[in-house]
């Protein structure tokens, strides 16, 4: 239990400072703005954050197969990593951490400071969200064609990557496909079933899915950041209604498996459903602050970023489908508003 | 092109177009389309540019053809968030109601009508699609399979193991330390096998004979025995019984049950039997 516990800690605080430690690094090279100037973004923080420990981990496994190196090995590595890059953050990422995480003046910090309205919405998708876990608890996790606990398992008990099949659990003669190199995310929900003793079933099937549910959560706001700009008359009252508006969705959702309500249900550990109700929102949610000048640069990084995130959470070449499907759709509205604009001035001439 | 428009018609039928969040995302486009304001204009012009896009038969056959990774092609429509779509919707149709003194009187009672659309048009109506059973355990699996493998919980050391499909399939998702002859990647080709290993003849044929093991006790412990099984777990027919018709005569009942004497074989002993399962371990 207290390895859950501490598991939760970890998977809240350390993707937040690495999210941070991202937005100085880029900041101290000009290409963002200030925090000051930009305003307190805590889901693009934390979940650029996720972002990154997802490349870091990939990184190092990737690295550890070249060299056969056991996966004892690939937790003390990462895990060092991983405390280095937070303990920096901890240093140099003092000023944004506290724009993140305190509130702006001491009249919100109370409750009587915030708007009625605004506490409804906040009661209301901690129910719904509340909701969504009991669902998660009730059902039966749908494993089908799934082997994530396979590979968990596997490399837990062999202390192995790559070199034991999960589904016979006999060494491989040939070795992995490229795909199933780049395949990590079963590792990365290893190694922290392997630093926290933590109960493999639990973690897979209860926390992880609790955990991308909050990610979708954060990946929809980062969506309302965009749809609900203030110079269009958006307001944090609109965003929040928005959140409660897809969690409900979300809640009732799961009445077909083609459905991203069913997938975060039932199946919300799959990289698919990662990408599908966390990454590809996100990507959205920087696309639209494409608009906002002093944001651009960072919604690029944050846009490449997420795709590069793509790699170790479902097979590569379908993550380049979704991507190019985006950037595709993205390119013709875009070249379509010139074609619009251009004949406009035309018009008028 | 017959393959391209088959697969669209497949993909309507998937996804059940007619009705449910199809429908609802349906009415957020018309009402974004008849608002015509500005700033809703990027939520209704992403929508209207997917849908085109993904029903374009060039785009599906260049798709289907260049990527065979998206088996299955319905799965592209989730990059376009129809729950956002309509969430924004909603959002927008909500908060206008607040521009008129009587709407604010009212809003609580439109987000409570709200509430009850989604939850009618979703999970609450009944669904023949929505079977996912309560979870027996924490682990998903089945209690029949996991009252099976838990009988190997205190063998020491690896346990090679020969199952029928439903125990074998399950049993790496409960312990690590079970090898087993083949993997469920044998006879499913959904279940990813990232790795160019096969499965030799002998893997074949024992899980031929596994299918339908009756008269072949013989045969099928003397290749587990060679590929150095050190258990078995077959069905005792109890399953088999249950899921059988049951005939009008009493007469024509059928006696399912397996003897395990008879698996006894080539070095098999009879260690244990589950409500479902006979197990066996060799000497």
């Amino acid at each position: 239990m207290s390895g859950l516990l501490l598991a939760i800690l970890i998977l809240l605080i350390v993707p937040l400072l690495l999210g941070a430690l991202w937005n100085r690094l880029w900041q101290s090279l000009h290409i963002a703005q200030a925090p000051e100037i930009t305003g307190k973004n805590f889901p693009g923080t934390y979940l650029s954050g996720v972002f990154v420990m997802f490349c870091i981990f990939e990184a190092v496994v990737i690295l550890s197969m070249k060299f056969d190196m056991p996966f004892s090995k690939v937790v003390m590595m990462v895990s060092v990593l991983f405390l280095v890059l937070c303990g920096i953050s901890c240093v140099l990422c003092q000023r944004e951490l506290k724009i993140l995480l305190l509130p702006p003046d001491v009249k919100s910090a109370t409750l009587q400071g915030i708007k009625a309205e605004k506490k409804v919405y906040f009661i209301l998708l901690l129910l719904v969200f509340l909701a969504q876990i009991l669902l998660v608890a009730h059902f039966a996790p749908v494993t089908g064609d799934d082997n994530t606990m396979e590979m968990i398992q596997t490399s837990i008990t062999t202390d192995t990557i790559g070199a034991v099949n999960p589904l016979t659990g006999q060494p491989y003669e040939t070795g992995l496909t490229l795909q199933g190199k780049l395949l990590n995310l079963p590792l990365f929900y290893a190694y922290f079933i392997r630093i926290f003793n933590a109960d493999p079933a639990v973690f897979l099937y209860r926390l992880i899915p609790a955990w991308v549910l909050l990610m979708s959560y954060m990946a929809c706001s980062t969506m309302g950041r965009g749809l609900f700009r203030k110079e269009n008359g958006g307001s944090d009252s609109r965003r929040q209604l928005f959140l409660v508006c897809y969690g409900i969705l979300l809640t009732f959702g799961g009445y077909l498996f083609t459905t991203p309500g069913y997938q975060l249900i039932h199946g919300a550990w799959k990289g698919e459903t990662i990408v599908i109700t966390v990454v590809i929102p996100y990507l959205l949610g920087c696309l639209l602050q494409l608009r906002e000048k002093n944001i651009r640069a960072m919604a690029i990084l944050r846009f490449l970023l997420a795709s590069v995130t793509v790699i170790p959470l479902m097979p590569w070449r379908k993550g380049i489908v979704y991507l190019l499907c985006i950037v595709i759709i993205a390119g013709i509205i875009w070249i379509c508003g010139k074609l619009r604009d251009f004949m406009v001035r035309n018009t008028k001439m | 092109m017959q393959e391209v428009i088959d697969l669209i018609l497949h993909v309507q039928n998937t996804i059940e177009i007619y009705g449910k969040y199809q429908a609802l995302f349906w009415v957020a486009l018309v009402y974004l389309c008849f608002k015509r304001k500005k700033e809703n204009q990027d939520v209704l012009r992403y929508s209207v540019v997917s849908l085109l896009l993904f029903w374009n038969p060039l785009f599906v056959y260049g798709i289907i053809h260049t990527f065979p990774e998206v088996a299955a092609y319905w799965q592209l429509l989730w990059v376009l968030p129809v729950e956002m779509v309509i969430a924004y919707g909603l959002t927008i149709a909500l908060q206008e109601t607040t521009a008129h003194q009587e709407g604010k009187k009212i809003y609580w009672g439109y987000l409570a009508a709200v509430v009850v659309i989604i939850a009618l048009a979703g999970t609450i109506v009944p669904s023949e699609s929505d079977t996912v059973q309560a979870a027996d355990n924490r682990y998903g699996i089945p209690e029949r399979d996991m009252e099976a493998l838990q009988c190997l919980d205190q063998v020491e050391g690896p346990i090679t193991l020969l199952a029928v499909n439903d125990v074998l399939k399950v049993s790496r998702k409960y312990n690590g330390s079970i090898v087993n002859v083949y993997g469920s990647s044998l006879w499913d080709p959904n279940v990813p096998n990232d790795t160019t290993d096969g499965y030799t003849a002998e893997m074949y044929r024992l899980y031929e004979l596994m299918q339908t093991p009756v008269d072949h006790e013989e045969e099928i412990t003397g290749l587990a025995a060679d590929m150095g099984c050190g258990y078995l777990i077959i069905s005792n027919g109890r399953r088999e019984q249950e899921e059988a018709e049951v005939p009008r005569d009493p007469n024509q009942i059928v006696d399912l049950s397996v003897d395990v004497q008879k698996w006894c074989l080539n070095g098999y002993e009879a260690l244990t039997e589950t409500t479902y399962y006979h197990i066996l371990r060799r000497k």
